[in-house]
């Protein structure tokens, strides 16, 4: 090979990857080390070869791994060029589905804590019910009615077990719809974010 | 020779080459060549770190009618030399113990 033919190669191999202010000086400095080979008395051929293997050279100077780096980036971007254009054309269907699909999540959320709403208000009745009948039946013992002041104060007894029995059920049944709208919001949100990674 | 090793010596093997007076890049390689095998895309990478370091500076001048560049050492790099010195100082002490270790068991 000959001194031309190794700089043209070089400057090929070279161009793209660097400024021509690099490349200028990398080829220069490649041009100066064979000069001073052939003035010191070695053939152009004998001083080319002595450069070494020039796609290795290619490598050392340009870095291999920052290659497969940068042609990796040039990919996603030229995804990202295609995505962007398909993401326009096609917003008026993939945007009103989206809308649609966030409409639904919002009603299901609605549902699920209307009904965690529904168990506390069953609650609120049996705790006020059995309340009431607890003072219904002392006000009637204290008319002197005690027949009837037992038997309302037994009912407000039952109405009581059952509000107990609510509490604990409205309880659970809250911590249930809150760890539900936790792990539905987070794995809505890791899909925006996973595709923010990926991009 | 261990390639970090390796690294590790051809800063201050080119140094050398160069602390009693400016050189070029074929000769560095010659001078370095019974010590030390060094390509010349090794010694590119090796004299603009150095330059980066302030350990020598370049200077373009016109020989036999084209352009050459001439390095020369800084403060700094006789500075990272004596640090080398000191450093392989104690290298050596340490080789000394390891091989003298290899002795007691051979005897």
């Amino acid at each position: 090979m000959t001194k031309a033919e190794f700089l043209s190669l070089l400057s090929e191999g070279l161009s793209g990857r660097m400024t021509d202010r690099e490349i200028n000086e990398h080829i220069n400095f490649y041009k100066e080390a064979i000069d001073d080979r052939i003035e010191d008395g070695i053939s152009e051929e004998d001083a080319v070869l002595d450069m070494g293997d020039i796609d290795r050279i290619i490598a050392d100077i340009a870095g291999e791994p920052v290659k497969a780096k940068e042609k990796e980036k040039k990919k996603k971007k030229k995804l990202k060029v295609w995505e962007t254009v398909l993401l326009i054309l096609g917003s008026p269907i993939w945007l009103s589905l989206l809308l649609s699909a966030f409409a639904v999540f919002i009603a299901l959320f609605a549902v699920l804590w209307s009904l965690v709403v529904a168990i506390w208000a069953v609650f609120a009745a049996f705790a006020g019910s059995a309340l009431g009948s607890f003072a219904a039946g002392t006000f009637f013992i204290i008319e002197g009615n005690l027949p009837s002041g037992l038997a309302t104060i037994a009912a407000g007894a039952v109405l009581g077990g059952l509000s107990i029995f609510t509490f604990f059920a409205s309880i659970a049944f809250t911590r249930a719809a809150a760890w539900i709208s936790e792990k539905t919001t987070n794995g809505i949100l890791s899909l925006f974010r996973k595709k923010e990674e990926t991009e | 020779m261990d390639a970090q090793l390796k690294r590790g010596l051809l800063d201050v093997c080119v140094l050398t080459a160069i602390k009693d007076d400016e050189s070029y890049g074929y000769k560095i390689i010659k001078d370095l060549k019974p010590y030390i095998s060094l390509s010349e895309s090794t010694l590119y990478t090796i004299l603009k770190r150095l330059e980066t370091g302030s350990m020598l500076t370049v200077r373009t001048a016109e020989h036999n009618g084209r352009l050459r560049k001439y390095y020369r050492i800084t403060d700094t790099g006789r500075e990272r030399l004596e640090d080398f010195k000191r450093e392989w100082r104690q290298v050596v002490s340490i080789y000394r113990f390891i091989t003298k270790e290899d002795e007691n068991d051979e005897g």
